[in-house]
């Protein structure tokens, strides 16, 4: 008799992988990880953005703090997916990243270059494809404390928050360190080596920032619980000098270790195995596009699926795949809005 | 054609004699939208045909193209032959911020100017960035795009000058816009859709909708300046010294002015010749 012997079929990679796979059984939890009536909140990365449709449709009440004055229906859209998360946060793709946002809300944290003003137009750098941006100071001033607040708001009202980890990969300020979602200049403003550089968290950092932010949402909200998954999108492209493959190996690998660590650390915070069901070596070849990176409409629905299974929901939850969202803008800055209307995420500018 | 305008011209107000000198001196074409009743033009010519009418009887020196309306293609074209023999003004819509906002919006909202930030904000409104705002009045037909698109045509063409006019700022008094409600035919039409009255329906406060005038001056200030063409914006002396419309100016609708207003520009407009 050893340990082994009592082990449920679930722990055998032969039994519960090599045959008889169920992926709605991969994740362990001892009760349901949502239940219905609950006010969800959810940010992270691309991938994140395009779980946000399940959501709203679930059943569940998806927290919106922030949305677009009514009599401005009929504008095009915001860029970048802006208007799709709980408050106009866009995609963040590090632990870093939410954190500091966290700290901005309640004025722990102040960027010092909080702005970049190009061509009369006043760019928030943790924003920076925003169609509708600030033409005055005064005016980002105010757009920004509105947006701060919609962002607590959102923190405050939510059962659950759910977060998808995306990169390890950062740009940040040398002043103090802010993250920024995107590289400058990729998307807007210009890149200053004297004033930017690239960081690469280690599995450390990670869990250190996400151990950081659910104590700042528990200062906010002490009863939310948090979900934390792993997007399974591989990285657009690495500043280090490894090659992509290895840089998006050592990325998820990282974001894996951190999402378990703050796991095991913190009461009421769990891991929800998005990452393993889709790039398992049993995963399905119809999960990914040709590009080898582009989540299909086929995984989307299957990781759903799974995770509602672990939740306590009524309908199955059907989502029609729309395309990426498209704009036109009359704006001055007619070429950088024609630009980012055509991108899905900040990340795909670095491939520009 | 152009010719064939003289001639309409020559059959009407001016005459021929005067027609004969007028044509061998500067001679400014007022051509637009609406606004153009501010130099005491009707809105449209009975039959829908062009025909160039004197502004200012006596001195022939500035001539309003006027026409169908809504202005259709060949009214542009008409202008844009014009301009190469004659300075050009044009006034190009202008009352996007009365037809969108001048019912207020639920909830009430109010913007940053950006020229001047200074302006306070509405309490309990929303925020709404400018760009938002700007984004909604380049929606409007006719658009800023289609004024580019005739710069463009004419500035690259022989012309005598281009020169895009400002258009005229609205009233202060609320009382008074909500009395004269009843006379523009869209807001006939929005007050029965909505199923109110001139009395009940809320109105936006006027110093926002002179903040959203602001925007629309300065939009045309910039299409006119990417294409060279020069902005002369409404003077000083047909405003109050908060910039709205003086009260000396105001015609009987919402949103146009009289032709006192047309006697303080026209100066301005004749040291353009």
């Amino acid at each position: 008799m050893h340990p082994y012997k009592s082990l449920p079929e679930r722990q055998f990679w032969s039994k519960a992988v090599s045959t008889n796979f169920d992926p709605a059984d991969v994740g362990t939890f001892r009760r349901p990880l949502i239940r219905p009536g609950e006010k969800v909140m959810s940010a992270g990365s691309c991938f994140a953005s395009r779980l946000v449709p399940y959501l709203e449709k679930s059943g569940f009440e998806y927290v919106k703090t922030s949305s677009r004055h009514p009599h401005f229906l009929n504008i095009g859209a915001e860029n970048l997916g802006y208007e799709t998360f709980s408050a106009p946060y866009g995609n963040i793709y590090t632990a870093r990243h939410l954190l500091q946002l966290a700290q901005r809300c309640v004025g722990k944290f102040s960027p010092q270059e909080d702005r970049w003003h190009c061509d009369g137009a006043v760019i928030d750098p943790f924003r920076p494809g925003l169609r509708f941006f600030a033409r005055s100071d005064r005016e980002f001033d105010l757009l920004t404390k509105s947006y701060l607040g919609a962002v607590l708001a959102a923190l405050q009202a939510c059962d659950v928050f759910i977060f998808t980890l995306g990169l390890t990969e950062a740009w940040r300020s040398k002043l103090d360190g802010a993250v920024y979602p995107a590289c400058p200049g990729t998307v807007a403003g210009t890149f200053d080596a004297a004033r930017h550089e690239l960081v690469n968290l280690s599995a450390a950092d990670v869990a250190n920032d996400l151990n950081s932010f659910v104590d700042e949402l528990r200062e906010v909200n002490p009863k939310a619980r948090v979900i934390l998954t792993v997007s399974p999108v591989p990285m657009i492209a690495t500043a280090t000098h490894n090659h992509v493959l290895a840089a998006t190996s050592y990325t998820k690998s990282v974001l894996r270790v951190a999402a378990e660590q703050a796991a095991c650390q913190n009461e009421e915070v769990f891991y929800f195995p998005f990452y393993e069901i889709v790039t398992g070596p049993q995963a399905p070849k119809n999960l990914f596009e040709q590009d080898f990176r582009s989540i299909s409409p086929e995984a989307l629905e299957m990781v759903m699926s799974i995770f509602f299974a672990s939740c306590e929901v009524g309908e199955p939850v059907r989502v029609e795949a729309s395309p990426v969202s498209e704009g036109l803008s009359t704006s001055g800055l007619v070429d950088l809005s024609s630009r980012l209307s055509a991108l899905e995420c900040e990340e795909a500018a670095q491939d520009q | 054609m152009i010719h064939d305008l003289y001639e309409r011209a020559w059959r009407g107000a001016l005459g021929a004699q005067k027609i004969f000198m007028r044509r061998t001196a500067e001679v400014g074409v007022i051509a637009g939208h609406s606004h153009l009743v501010a130099f005491g033009v009707p809105l449209r010519t009975e039959d829908g045909h062009l025909t160039l009418t004197s502004v200012n009887p006596g001195k022939d020196d500035f001539l309003c193209l006027n026409g169908p309306f809504p202005r259709d293609e060949n009214y542009w074209l008409e202008a844009e032959k014009l301009a190469a023999a004659h300075p050009l003004f044009i006034y190009w819509h202008g009352n996007q911020h009365m037809a969108a906002h001048l019912f207020a919006s639920d909830p009430p909202l109010d913007f940053v100017l950006s020229d001047d930030p200074s302006f306070p904000i509405a309490n309990d409104s929303v925020l709404i960035p400018e760009e938002m705002l700007r984004e909604e009045f380049a929606q409007f037909v006719p658009s800023f795009d289609q004024l580019d698109a005739l710069l463009k045509r004419v500035m690259g063409a022989t012309h005598r000058g281009i020169f895009v006019c400002g258009t005229p700022p609205p009233k202060e008094d609320t009382a008074a816009m909500r009395a004269s409600l009843g006379r523009e035919a869209h807001f006939v039409e929005r007050l029965a859709a909505l199923r109110t009255s001139p009395d009940a329906i809320p109105l936006t406060p006027p110093l926002i909708l002179y903040k959203m005038w602001r925007v629309i001056q300065n939009m045309l200030r910039d299409v006119a300046q990417k294409n060279g063409a020069q902005f002369l914006p409404i003077p000083p002396e047909a405003q109050t010294p908060d910039g709205f419309l003086r009260k000396e100016c105001w015609s009987s609708d919402v949103t146009h002015a009289n032709s006192n207003l047309g006697r303080l520009i026209l100066p301005r407009l004749r040291k353009c010749l």
